[in-house]
């Protein structure tokens, strides 16, 4: 396997759904799978045909039968929240050895427009318990289900552990929203567009409604619609993606992931039209990295 | 009045476990060769990977280790909320979650981790006895 894992792939593309957070019109998770990769698609310039390894959480199926994709890759690990992040890690452990060179990781949850539609992509708890699961079997009796309810256990032995309280679990949650209050896209980005939106205060985060001792409503994240798609390339086609959208001819064999990026961020913040590519091309010649 | 809380399903291998309850005994699957007991019980040893499982029954003793107040609950257990739910550290090792009783769902923080509990079985049904924890005045 060529060179270290860290320079192995580059993230060339996110992109989200048409809209996130309380839709007016109801969506399926899988319309909000698919904003998201078009979107993607239209971003990267890489078409989606292209795509060679799907990955999501329970979807990545019937997300390229939907596509018409022919994968080389499937990946449908499933494990919360993190998921996406591990699909990262995996897609690029997929480039890294060479299977796949262009990479979809992606996420579309429906939780807000499933109270009207349904359709959420998330199983229940504890049917037919002992026979499918003996963990259910041994749980299902107390009436846990959501995460607060589970992950409040946490908290408290984290707080009898470690002498957290319940002050520095709200500051999570009052930077999390200060994040919010900067994307015009995040739900809760200001009381004009939504009643409950705007920045908060660790007082607030404590006082709000208790969902399960110690957390309250405002400690929990949001069941809103949202739908991500990353691409994630091999260095040879990022590098080619990049060069490709000025035109110029691919002469960077090999781009390391931070090269890539550090270049993206210096320019991100400017419209895709007046970026410009960089005066400088680090090249790999001759078994060593050096400037041209 | 009758049992209206979810009723387990019994698996193929907890039947020890269940036939104990009905005689208010707790059963633990415990490892012959390294002799460690774990829950929930399971096809093979999570501590050695040994497939030599009995069952043991236990003291049904053990401390709090860690708990939660239920507030916003959906389904059979919602008329209940609050109530507290707890993990218990078992004096033969390993842990269960349960709802903990004689305790206040009002003053949590009077709820002590390390407290000593004691396990008691509610009747679900003619067949299944649902073990719950209690703290042990001390």
């Amino acid at each position: 396997m060529p060179g270290k894992l860290y320079k192995s792939a580059a993230i060339v593309g996110a992109a989200e759904a048409n809209e996130i957070g309380f839709l007016a019109e109801p969506k399926t998770s899988l319309e909000l799978h698919i904003e998201a990769i078009k979107n993607l698609s239209n971003q990267t310039g890489v078409p989606i045909s292209k795509i060679e390894g799907v990955f999501s959480t329970g979807w990545s199926s019937e997300l390229c039968e939907h596509l018409g994709i022919k994968p080389k890759y499937i990946d449908t690990t499933a494990v919360g929240g993190c998921s996406f992040e591990m699909h990262v890690h995996h897609a690029m452990a997929a480039i890294h050895s060479g299977i796949i060179d262009i990479a979809l990781v992606t996420h579309g949850e429906n939780g807000f427009s499933a109270r009207k539609i349904g359709g959420r992509g998330t199983g229940n708890y504890g049917r037919g318990a002992g026979v499918a699961s003996p963990a259910a079997e041994m749980s299902m009796a107390y009436g846990l289900g959501s995460a607060p309810s589970n992950y409040a256990h946490a908290m408290v032995r984290h707080m009898h552990r470690y002498g957290t309280t319940t002050e520095d679990y709200a500051h999570i949650a009052k930077v999390t929203r200060d994040w919010a209050t900067l994307n015009p896209r995040a739900a809760m980005y200001s009381k004009e567009k939504h009643p409950f939106g705007g920045p908060i205060s660790v007082a607030q985060v404590e006082d709000s409604r208790l969902i399960a001792w110690p957390l309250t409503i405002l400690h929990c994240c949001m069941v809103a619609d949202h739908g991500g798609a990353v691409l994630i390339a091999s260095p040879k086609v990022a590098a080619g993606l990049i060069l490709s959208q000025y035109g110029w001819q691919v002469r960077v064999k090999v781009w390391g992931m931070r090269t890539c990026l550090r270049w993206k961020t210096s320019q991100q913040h400017l419209p895709l039209d007046q970026r410009k590519p960089p005066t400088r091309w680090r090249v790999w010649v001759r078994g060593k990295w050096s400037w041209r | 009045m009758t049992y209206n809380k979810p009723i387990p399903t019994r698996g193929t291998h907890t039947v020890p476990f269940w036939e104990g309850a009905k005689e208010g005994k707790l059963m633990l699957p415990r490892c012959q060769d390294c002799n460690r007991v774990h829950w929930y019980p399971r096809f093979i040893c999570p501590h050695c990977h040994s497939t030599n499982l009995e069952w043991v029954e236990a003291s049904g003793e053990g401390k709090i280790h860690t708990y939660a107040v239920q507030h916003l609950v959906f389904g059979p257990w919602e008329p209940e909320a609050p109530y507290v739910t707890a993990y218990i550290d078992l004096n033969e090792g390993d842990r269960m979650l349960t709802v903990l009783r004689g305790v206040d769902p009002q003053k949590p923080e009077e709820i002590k981790i390390g407290a000593r509990v004691k396990v008691e079985f509610e009747q679900a049904n003619e067949d299944t006895y649902i073990p719950f924890w209690r703290v042990i005045e001390e």
